[in-house]
This record gives C-alpha cells, sequence and structure tokens, in this order.
C-alpha cells in the first residue's frame, strides 16, 4: 500500500473514541460518521508561517459538525492547486474531495489563504477562492471564514465557525466568587468578560443582531432580567414582579422578548415588547412554565411545564391559543430549543440513567438520543446553522464544562474554557460576511 | 398592678384637692353641700393651697404616664417575644409528593393568625428547591411550593400586596448548616429535604 494511501486508512479508523486535539478544542469522534463525504484535506503550501493554525482550526472546524470525514496526505500536490489534478488516483479509493490550501502573506499586511476544493466524482473543481485579513492578528478569523467557505461548498450548508459563544463563568477574586458574562469565539478562543458581579447571573439571550444580550441576575436580591448593549455596556431592566422574574429570550425579530414573570405564586410565560415594556401573557397553567425559546418563524414558543407533575415540554402559539405538550418520555424533559429548520427541538431529558441531549422530531415526536448518559446536563443551544448543539454538565469527576455534540450526535467536544464553574452557552446569530 | 393600685387611691385625694381649690377664693355654697366632705377633708382643704393641687395634678399625670408606659412595653415584649417564637419556628417542609407536611400546617396557621392581628405587615415567603433540574425549572418549583403554602395563607384573607416571594434554585444564599438539624430531622421524618419555605418579616 502506498504511504498516503496508509495515512487515510489510518485516519478514518481513527474515527470511533479517539481523542484529537485540534486547536483549542477536544475533539472526540464518538461513533463512526458513516454517510459523511470523505474529504482529503492536503498539507498547506505556502510561506506563511501562520499555515499550520489555519489547518488545525479548519480541521477542528469541520471535524465538530459530524458532516464530514476528514483524512490528510504526507505530502502537498503542487498540482492540487493547479488545474492538472490526478482525480483518478483518488477515485480508486474511494475519497468524494481534495483539498488543496496555500496560505501566504498578504499584499495588505495580513493573511492570504487561496484554495481548491476537486470534487473527485465529478472529475471537476467544485470551488477555487481566495480570501485575505487586513491584518496578521485576524488570522484566526480568516481561518473560520475559510471554514464556512470549505463546509458549504461540501454540505450546502453555510458555515458557522466565525460566530461567538456566550457564556457563564465563575472565578474567586479576592475570596469573593464573581460570576461573568464572557464573550468568545465559537471555539472558545479570547474569552473575555462583558460583565461581572457578586451575584449569580443565568439565562442569557442574544439578540438577532446580536448587539444586545439579555439575562438573568440576582443583583437586587431576587432574580430579574436585564438587557445590556454590548458595544456601550447600557444595561435596561425588564419590568419587575412581585415574583419569578427570568429566563429571557429574544423573538426572532427583535422587537420583544418572551420570559419568565411571576405573581410569586405562579410563573408563567410572558411576551414583553422592547418598545412600549408592555408585558402580554401567554401561558396561564396553574404550574410553573419556564424555559421559553422561540420557533425560527417567531410564531411559537416551546417551554417547560410542571402541569402533568413533572416537568415536560410544549408548545403554545405566541397568541397562546394552541397549546400541545411535545414529551411523553421519560420523567423529566426540559431546555427545548428548536432547531433553525424548526423540524427538530433539541432539549435535556432525564430518566433513571440520568441526563441526555435529546432531538425531538416536531412532526412524528420521536426522541433520538444525541449524547450518552451524563450525571447532569441543562442550557441546551444551538449554533445558527444547526449543525452543532453546545450545553452545559458535569463529567464523571463533578467538573462543570461546556461541551458540544454535532446535531446527527456522531461527534461531541468539549469547548475550550478557563477553569471554574462554566453555564448557560448560548450561540450567538451569523455574523455578516 | 401596684401602679393601678396607686391610680385608685389616688382619686379621692384628687377630687379633694379640686374641691379645695375650688373653695378656695371664692365660696360655692352648692358644692360643698353635695360633697359632704369629713372634718379631716374641711381641715386640709383650710391648709392646701394652689400649689399643692398643682404638684397634685403632676404627680398624677408622671403616674399616668409610667402606667402608660409599662403597659406599652410589656406589649412590646409581648409582640417581640411572639415574632421571635415565629421567626424560630418559620420552616414549612414538603413530603415527596409535594404536598405541604401534616407539621408544617400548624406553623403557617400561626404565621396566619400573627399576620392577621398585625394587619401592617409586610412580609417574605422565600422558596427552595434543589430538586435537580435546569436553574429555571428548580426556581419554578419553588414558585409552586409558594403557591400551595399561599392557599392557606389566602384562607386568613391576607392580600397579596403584603408578601414579596424570592424563589431560590441553585443560586440560594443559605446558611444551610443553621437550617441543617431541622433539615436532618426532617429527612427522618421522611420529608423532602431539597424542597422547603421560610416565612420571613
Amino acid at each position: 500500500m502506498k504511504p498516503w494511501l496508509v495515512r487515510i486508512t489510518l485516519a478514518l479508523l481513527a474515527g470511533t473514541g479517539v481523542l484529537v486535539q485540534a486547536a483549542d478544542n477536544l475533539i472526540e469522534v464518538s461513533r463512526g460518521i458513516e454517510s459523511a463525504p470523505l474529504l482529503v484535506v492536503q498539507p498547506f503550501a505556502g510561506s506563511h508561517n501562520q499555515g499550520d493554525l489555519v489547518n488545525q482550526l479548519l480541521r477542528a472546524d469541520l471535524g465538530s459538525t459530524g458532516d464530514i470525514k476528514l483524512a490528510d496526505l504526507g505530502e502537498p500536490e503542487t498540482s492540487a492547486l493547479s488545474g492538472n489534478f490526478n482525480y483518478e488516483k483518488y477515485a480508486a479509493i474511494g475519497v468524494d474531495y481534495v483539498l488543496a490550501t496555500r496560505v501566504d502573506d498578504a499584499a495588505t499586511g495580513g493573511v492570504k489563504i487561496e484554495f481548491i476544493i476537486h470534487n473527485i466524482s465529478e472529475g471537476e473543481p467544485l470551488l477555487r477562492q481566495a480570501l485575505a485579513s487586513d491584518t496578521r492578528a485576524d488570522v484566526r478569523n480568516l481561518a473560520h471564514k475559510y471554514s464556512n467557505r470549505v463546509y458549504k461548498a461540501l454540505t450546502d450548508r453555510r458555515g458557522a465557525f466565525d460566530t461567538f459563544v456566550a457564556y457563564i463563568r465563575t472565578q474567586i477574586d479576592d475570596g469573593e466568587k464573581l460570576y461573568q458574562i464572557v464573550i468568545a469565539h465559537a471555539d472558545g478562543y479570547a474569552g473575555a468578560a462583558i460583565f461581572s458581579s457578586s451575584y449569580p447571573i443565568y439565562a442569557l439571550s442574544w439578540s438577532p443582531d446580536s448587539k444586545q444580550i439579555a439575562y438573568t441576575s440576582w443583583e437586587e436580591g431576587q432574580p430579574l432580567v436585564y438587557v445590556q448593549e454590548l458595544a456601550t455596556g447600557k444595561r435596561v431592566a425588564l419590568p419587575r414582579s412581585r415574583g419569578l422574574v427570568s429566563d429571557p429570550v429574544f423573538s426572532p425579530d427583535g422587537k420583544s422578548i418572551a420570559m419568565v414573570i411571576s405573581d410569586g405564586f405562579n410563573p408563567d410565560i410572558h411576551l414583553v415588547d422592547l418598545a412600549s415594556l408592555k408585558s402580554t401573557q401567554i401561558t396561564s397553567d396553574q404550574s410553573a412554565d419556564v424555559n421559553p425559546s422561540f420557533s425560527p418563524s417567531g410564531n411559537k414558543i416551546i417551554y417547560t411545564s410542571n402541569q402533568s407533575g413533572s416537568p415536560q415540554l410544549y408548545e403554545v402559539t405566541v397568541k397562546g391559543k394552541e397549546k400541545n405538550r411535545i414529551t411523553f418520555q421519560g420523567g423529566y424533559n426540559a431546555d427545548g430549543i428548536y432547531m433553525p429548520d424548526g423540524e427538530s427541538v433539541a432539549a435535556v431529558m432525564q430518566d433513571k440513567d440520568g441526563y441526555r441531549v435529546t432531538l425531538i422530531n416536531m412532526a412524528s415526536l420521536r426522541v433520538q438520543y444525541l449524547t450518552n448518559v451524563l450525571p447532569e446536563a441543562e442550557d441546551v443551544t444551538v449554533s445558527p446553522n444547526g449543525a452543532v448543539i453546545l450545553f452545559a454538565h458535569k463529567d464523571e469527576q463533578g467538573q462543570s464544562r461546556i461541551s458540544g455534540i454535532s446535531h446527527n450526535g456522531q461527534v461531541t467536544f468539549r469547548l475550550s474554557t478557563e477553569s471554574g464553574e462554566v453555564y448557560a452557552p448560548a450561540w450567538s446569530p451569523f455574523t455578516l460576511e | 398592678m401596684r401602679l393601678m393600685r396607686y391610680k385608685t387611691l389616688l382619686w379621692p385625694i384628687f377630687l379633694v384637692l379640686l374641691a379645695a381649690c375650688g373653695s378656695h377664693g371664692v365660696e360655692e355654697p352648692v358644692y360643698e353641700e353635695n360633697y359632704q366632705l369629713d372634718a379631716q377633708a374641711k381641715l386640709l382643704r383650710s391648709r392646701i393651697t394652689t400649689q399643692d393641687i398643682l404638684d397634685a395634678e403632676r404627680n398624677l399625670f408622671d403616674l399616668e404616664n409610667q402606667l402608660q408606659q409599662s403597659i406599652e412595653e410589656r406589649l412590646r415584649l409581648a409582640r417581640l417575644a411572639e415574632m421571635r417564637a415565629l421567626r424560630a419556628d418559620n420552616l414549612i417542609l414538603f413530603t415527596p409528593d409535594g404536598n405541604i407536611a401534616e407539621e408544617s400546617l400548624s406553623v403557617i396557621e400561626r404565621h396566619a393568625a400573627y399576620l392577621t392581628s398585625n394587619s401592617y405587615l409586610r412580609f417574605r415567603l422565600d422558596a427552595y428547591s434543589t430538586t435537580g433540574g435546569t436553574r429555571s425549572t428548580n426556581l419554578g418549583r419553588a414558585e409552586e411550593l409558594v403557591g400551595l403554602v399561599w392557599l392557606y395563607l389566602e384562607a386568613y384573607d391576607i392580600a397579596k400586596d403584603r408578601v414579596q416571594v424570592v424563589s431560590y434554585g441553585e443560586e440560594d444564599f443559605i446558611d444551610r448548616d443553621a437550617l441543617l438539624p431541622e433539615l436532618k430531622e426532617s429527612l427522618l421524618q421522611k420529608r423532602d429535604s431539597t424542597a422547603f419555605v421560610i416565612i420571613r418579616y
């Protein structure tokens, strides 16, 4: 067997239960990726010393989705970047695509990435593009945009590798516990605090234009909802009540926030108009209704309610007229969040074994287990393209983690965060191209 | 009690003094006939000056004040003792199936009676639930516990605007060590140690 063929074979065999340190993420390919196309990533050509980083980020990005099988070759083929490419060689071993990349200094002072994707079955290039950053410091962002384009070409799904994740971390500062809202790149890199408080914070939600974050804070001695502008740090408290005020989530049009408001005895889902701050009650059960999440169209809300005696997921129209229970399996289903296509809902289920992240088909109400059993799981959030689901959980040692799983349940990874308790991840909308 | 006796004794003297005062300057035969004072009183009257009357009035006023203060102090101490007793017995427990524990019903009733007789008093219901699950489901569960307690308080016509409700899930600020004996006890009695409500003033 030729050396490069051995490498491909080994790379494919490595697809089960193997931990691979790729960039800042610890990626574990938990199950075989059977139906995904096989992409051979050729070693990067070019003069720029950041080529290895771009290569690593590409692998971490594409690898986290479970949509593409990755393999590599030992030596770069100069012919792969030119028009003279040997398609038959790859067709013979079942490769679907070959990616050849060159990373150089850009004339602007930044970094330039040129790449070509060869479609082996068609025997012709699928995509040839170049992109450049203004500065060398932007190389990571440029690499994620490069991953976006490769991903879109191979899956027809928009890439979201250049988006952001907000989450909460706790740190001990001078003996005092500090709660911080952190915004990091979607791979966990470069997390920076945008708000710190001595009081607990939870339940983050991005506005659709990514300019604001809403959250619940205990700073006034009870849970209240605040909306913070990211550019200025300016904060506004939403209307208070005698009881619980929490779990804000922006509507898809950004004009209102669905949240939990209670008179002190019965938390219900309300819709608060952000211009007038007027509140409209959506649910009126005699039990706790929490965790609202909007459907992509904005006309339905999924939420968790205790009305059957244990937390289960329900769907209600925003006008509150129609309500349906959607989970019946397991004693506990919570934290439901619509996938971007609106056809399914990611959630957390608890049964006698423990917690699992699940995917519920909204037409059949069939439940698919995405993760294995975890000691604890909550705070589910979905990438804007629906490729990856993040969630907070405790590991076997009781450590607080944020982990991700691909939408098909085939790849799990741990988001790289600093030490300390981390929870409440919230994935940002798409960034502007 | 002693002050009460003094007060009873002082009234006749005060009346005598008043009568004396009345007859000290201008003669008023009608009063004299009506009061039928004895010889000793007549003697006293002949010797009492205006200053004596003013002094007696002042003494009486002081005694009344002392009496009033004493009554208020006793009432205040009684209220304080009652409040202390209620504060020491303000934990409402629940059974594993989510009902208020039998022994906690009397706790609620005592507080309800106190709130009814002190209608100016505002209070807080702190609800705690760490039953498991997400932060939000725990907070929601905590408010449901408050809802159960409120059913009883409402029966005593306690107005909703007197109460503030604070629900705690994972984020509680409670000194669990202080509650530990009672929570341990609650476990022994097969109560739900992850869910409880505290009435605070």
